[in-house]
């Protein structure tokens, strides 16, 4: 009620007296944008993150290049021990086949910069093996050493979406993740912030896996294919939440690999014209 | 005919905050609370000002 004759009387002022309510005087102006440059230095934010792993994020590392070559020779030799090997045939054809397209992507310069790849001084002994089991399942160790379960290759409908779960096994060891987790377990050990950290890394193992495939000329469309797929298939079964999961759930999966298709298909195309950034311009 | 970044600087892959792509940077909180800080400012100074 008191608004209204105040707003009267304020259009009624003397036009001096109301310009002394709506001025800055310079210098009160010129303290104000020094505090908003100052703000801006201080938060770094145009600067953005400058680290050493994947995306410039930051990453603390447990191994060096040369142990971490070693657990993954040591483990993969103890997996084959006892694993039925499937030694020749189709299968083991097939899975070859693919995996040297997806290893000879990751030697593509370019892309190591484009994700930040820290591969300088890492080893990689790239082998394929075919192991029968009925689980739909893959795995990539540190060094190069790619496992296929046959449950697998029963489930994917193409080589673009087998092309989708090995690219994204191998983003697990061009990443460093074995050596990352190791490191985080040292300080934070096990429980939700670890699963979260779990659910990170497999998120970012999608992202550098779908750019993976992408440039070895495998359709990335697939691997969001595969997704809708696996989630049909386990459609009535129980999920655990997100939050207590180390995985992401299938709905979220879905959507990041469908934004992440087209930046993908636009990088190889980048690189086909030979629109490459200079080394010497990073 | 298409253009974009360059390939190798990052334009691509686009993370975007200091974990990757599942976070933000945090930007829009900053600007945020210097919004609010400048809010706070003028009326204070606004106040000296009378």
């Amino acid at each position: 009620m008191r608004l209204i004759p105040d707003a009267s009387l304020r259009m009624d002022m003397p036009r001096t007296q109301r310009c002394r309510h709506q001025t800055f005087t310079p210098s009160i102006g010129a303290f104000a944008g020094l505090t908003l440059i100052c703000l801006f230095v201080i938060s770094g934010c145009s600067e953005g993150p400058q680290g050493t792993g994947p995306g410039h994020r930051e990453q603390r590392l447990a191994l060096t290049p040369s142990q971490e070559l070693q657990v993954g020779r040591e483990a993969y030799q103890q997996i084959l021990e006892k694993a039925p090997v499937v030694e020749s045939g189709p299968e083991v054809d097939r899975v070859r086949r693919v995996s040297e397209r997806i290893a000879k992507a990751v030697q593509i310069e370019p892309l190591q910069r484009e994700i930040n790849l820290q591969l300088d001084g890492y080893e990689f002994e790239w082998e394929y093996n075919v192991v029968q089991d009925d689980q739909a399942n893959a795995f990539c160790l540190p060094g190069g050493k790619i496992v296929v379960l046959t449950g697998l290759l029963q489930l994917v409908k193409s080589d673009d979406q087998l092309a989708a779960v090995i690219a994204h096994e191998v983003a697990h060891a061009l990443a460093h993740h074995a050596s990352e987790r190791i490191a985080r377990e040292r300080t934070v050990g096990h429980g939700l912030l670890s699963l979260s950290y779990n659910r990170q890394q497999e998120t970012e193992a999608d992202h550098i896996g779908l750019f993976l495939m992408t440039f070895a000329g495998y359709d990335p469309d697939e691997a969001v294919e595969f997704w809708k797929e696996m989630q049909n298939a386990q459609g009535g079964h129980l999920h655990l939440p997100e939050i207590i999961s180390d995985h992401p759930s299938d709905n979220r999966r879905m959507q990041q690999l469908q934004a992440w298709v087209g930046p993908a298909k636009a990088a190889k195309q980048a690189l086909d014209e030979g629109r490459v950034l200079p080394i010497s311009r990073r | 005919m298409s253009f974009g970044p360059l390939l190798g600087g990052g334009g691509y892959y686009q993370p975007q905050g200091p974990r990757g792509p599942w976070l933000g940077c945090g930007c829009s909180s900053i600007l945020m609370i210097m919004a609010g800080m400048m809010l706070v400012m003028s009326g204070c100074l606004r106040m000296l000002g009378q």
